[in-house]
């Protein structure tokens, strides 16, 4: 049986459109061009073996319900299908929005058109201001609140 | 099995107490200490924050959960019994190289539930006795905070506060418009380069141990100093049980070294320093015929009054941009307003409100879009920002009372990888710590309105959150009562001892670790003070 973690074959060009367009459908490209699509983003290079049932999915439902591929599809018959597929396939759905997410909010240019810098924490930090203590000082006249 | 050469004491575990206690023993005495630890050295360059992907990191290989993470050194935990899944982690360090450096002490009153408020018991040790040992371990680990805190006697020497940044200013005005309670985080997190160390300069998430070595976990503090003094420390070394003589004495332990090989170590006397479910797991499976129910356990309650912090969560969203994912994740203000018992409340002990810096963008996103805060589609970029440095977190953290069903007993099935049974958890809330929940969760809605929030959530108990594992080795005068005294010895086995928080008689309704090395380190000084008894 396969794992979650088996991965597929290459995936053929078809595939490869249906997916970026699915991702691009799920997190569009901003409309300022700060944040790119998820499709530009991708799930990594690995293909794992789930992905298979989305893209059948949206191959065969789009062929049968609108006659086109799926990447064909303008935005509103694009968006039905996902709705089905949450519908129908709500694992499968969880799986790929989570996967989605993960690549795209650790990505360089997402994070760059986020404002943060694209690198990891260490060893630079960030600033953090030290905040007014002077706040305290309500909390302080009221004097002892514990018990002996 | 191969016999190694004894020693004159053996601690089982180099987590947050057990390296108190053996930097302590190691410190005035010449005598031969090993620690064994199951799990390994770390590096700190390998930590998650070094990299990019640091937020899917701490889903896997650094989750809370030995489930989860299934590292060499784990075992698993059956705590399907519990709606709170235990949290530990095995290493030099031990739960110090996950948690995220919080750092509160016990209140007096925590000391004297029984007296004050009538529920669960007094420990036979007070605040005022630990205060020397509270101070020495506040040196030894590094602590920063605010010293003239009036929800606490009063608490000196502490580096400066690590930074509220603009979460805390907005959350402490909130706390102001409501006449509450609230203070700068003690945190075990240097804010200046100490003993060698360098300062926190923000990295964020020190729940996946700290690549800067800025919080203090105990690998950085008190492990350097206690290999400087000679104490030997084994890594990779899981032990299966203690033995006893034929007097019924701790003699040694039996352990698996770093190949697998069964080996046996002699000790004259012996330090458990596992966790509170680590130990009464250790002590149940250390069966003799002296001690059929398990070593230590004539009272029959190794295992039994398991305590948690039952944690709820509480969130705002704010219009202001808060940068609120910035600064030590556990770390920056909490508030003691309703710690003390009011009875009027409806029940009694209390909790603490900690705040909690916001969540980086895998964590904004994946949340979001799973409430259904944040679309897929069109409108997802808008609502990620307003959410993305607009959010602050507060952890509502209840005092448990001690029930001797929340216990710890061995799984009849489930095995570590050397067949070692697996702990298993029981564990249901109480409707004190309900009431106390749904009190302190509304709370912290109020705060976060006060504060400025144009919305807010709350929630509890939340699941993964099981890291503090107390009371299964109760310390107590009373033989019957308890299973170790007011020094941790063994009530049964006179040269055993228990120094993590296994032995605490009450849980309080902050974070332990402060504590429990307060409390290591008084019970280390009274083994060095009878070291001639208790090895003979």
């Amino acid at each position: 049986m396969q794992s979650e973690t088996d991965t597929t074959g290459p995936m053929d060009e078809t595939r490869k459109r249906t997916l970026i367009s699915l991702l691009n459908a799920l997190i569009p490209a901003s409309a300022d061009g700060k944040m790119p699509g998820a499709g530009e983003v991708g799930l990594g290079d690995a293909e794992p073996a789930w992905l298979d049932g989305v893209l059948d999915f949206f191959g065969r439902e789009a062929e049968s319900q609108f006659g086109h591929e799926f990447h064909d599809l303008p935005p509103v018959e694009q968006a039905k299908l996902v709705e089905q597929f949450k519908r129908r396939e709500f694992r499968l759905f969880n799986q790929l929005v989570t996967e989605m997410v993960q690549c795209y909010y650790v990505n360089g240019a997402v994070r760059m058109g986020l404002g943060m810098e694209a690198r990891a924490p260490f060893p630079d930090g960030y600033y953090v201001p030290e905040g007014d203590l002077a706040l305290l000082e309500p909390v302080f006249e009221r004097g002892q609140i514990y018990r002996e | 099995m191969a016999d190694t050469d004894s020693v004159d004491i053996l601690i089982i575990g180099a987590g947050a107490s057990g390296a108190a206690v053996a930097w302590s023993l190691s410190e005035s005495q010449n005598l031969s200490i090993l620690c064994l630890e199951q799990g390994e050295r770390m590096e700190a360059a390998q930590y998650p924050s070094t990299r990019t992907n640091w937020e899917i990191e701490r889903l896997n290989e650094y989750h809370f959960s030995p489930n989860v993470r299934k590292r060499p050194a784990d075992y698993p935990v059956n705590d399907a019994g519990s709606p709170i899944a235990i949290s530990n982690f095995n290493a030099v360090g031990g739960g110090t190289i996950l948690y995220s450096g919080h750092f509160p002490r016990f209140h007096p009153s925590d000391f004297r539930v029984k007296t004050l408020d009538g529920v669960a018991d007094d420990w036979p040790i007070d605040y005022y006795q630990l205060e020397p040992h509270f101070a020495l371990n506040d040196k030894m680990m590094g602590v920063s905070g605010l010293e003239g805190d009036p929800a606490y006697p009063p608490i000196e020497n502490l580096l400066p506060p690590v930074p509220l940044g603009r979460l805390g200013e907005v959350i402490g005005q909130g706390y102001n418009a409501l006449g509450w309670h609230w203070w700068p985080a003690y945190s075990a997190i240097i804010t200046r380069n100490y003993k060698g160390r360098e300062k926190c300069v923000n990295l964020g998430p020190c729940n996946t141990g700290c690549a800067q070595g800025a919080k203090s976990s105990v690998d950085v503090t008190y492990w350097p100093e206690a290999l400087k003094n000679g104490v030997v420390l084994k890594t990779r070394c899981r032990v299966r049980e203690i033995t006893v003589d034929a007097k019924g004495r701790a003699n040694g332990a039996i352990y698996y070294d770093e190949n697998g090989t069964e080996r046996r170590q002699a000790a004259r006397l012996v330090i458990v320093a596992c966790n509170g479910v680590g130990t009464p797991r250790l002590l149940l499976n250390s069966r003799s015929p002296q001690f059929p129910e398990g070593l230590a356990n004539r009272s029959g309650l190794v295992g039994k009054n398991l305590m948690l912090h039952p944690l709820g969560y509480v969130e705002g969203v704010f219009d202001e941009n808060l940068e609120s994912h910035l600064g030590p994740q556990g770390c920056c203000l909490s508030s003691q307003e309703f710690y003390e018992t009011d009875s009027t409340r409806g029940f009694v002990r209390g909790y603490t409100m900690q705040v909690l810096r916001g969540p980086w963008p895998v964590e904004t996103a994946t949340s979001g879009v799973g409430r259904r805060e944040i679309p897929l589609g069109p409108g997802h970029h808008e609502a990620f920002e307003a959410r993305f440095g607009h959010i602050a977190g507060m952890a509502i953290i209840v005092e448990d009372l001690p029930e001797e069903h929340n216990c710890v007993t061995l799984d009849p099935e489930l095995k570590d990888s050397n067949g070692i049974p697996a702990p298993r958890i029981a564990y249901t809330l109480s409707e004190n710590s309900k009431k106390m929940l749904a009190h302190g969760l509304e709370r912290g809605k109020e705060v976060m309105a006060a504060a400025g929030a144009r919305k807010s959530s709350a929630f509890g108990p939340v699941r993964h959150t099981g890291w503090h594992l107390m009371g299964t080795a109760r310390m107590g005068c009373d033989p019957e009562t308890s299973v170790v005294n007011a020094f941790g010895q063994s009530h049964d086995v006179s040269n055993l001892f228990v120094v993590d928080s296994s032995v605490f008689v009450t849980s309080g309704g902050v974070n332990p670790v402060s504590t429990m090395q307060a409390v290591a380190l008084h019970i280390a000084d009274n083994i060095k003070k009878n070291l001639a008894s208790l090895l003979n």
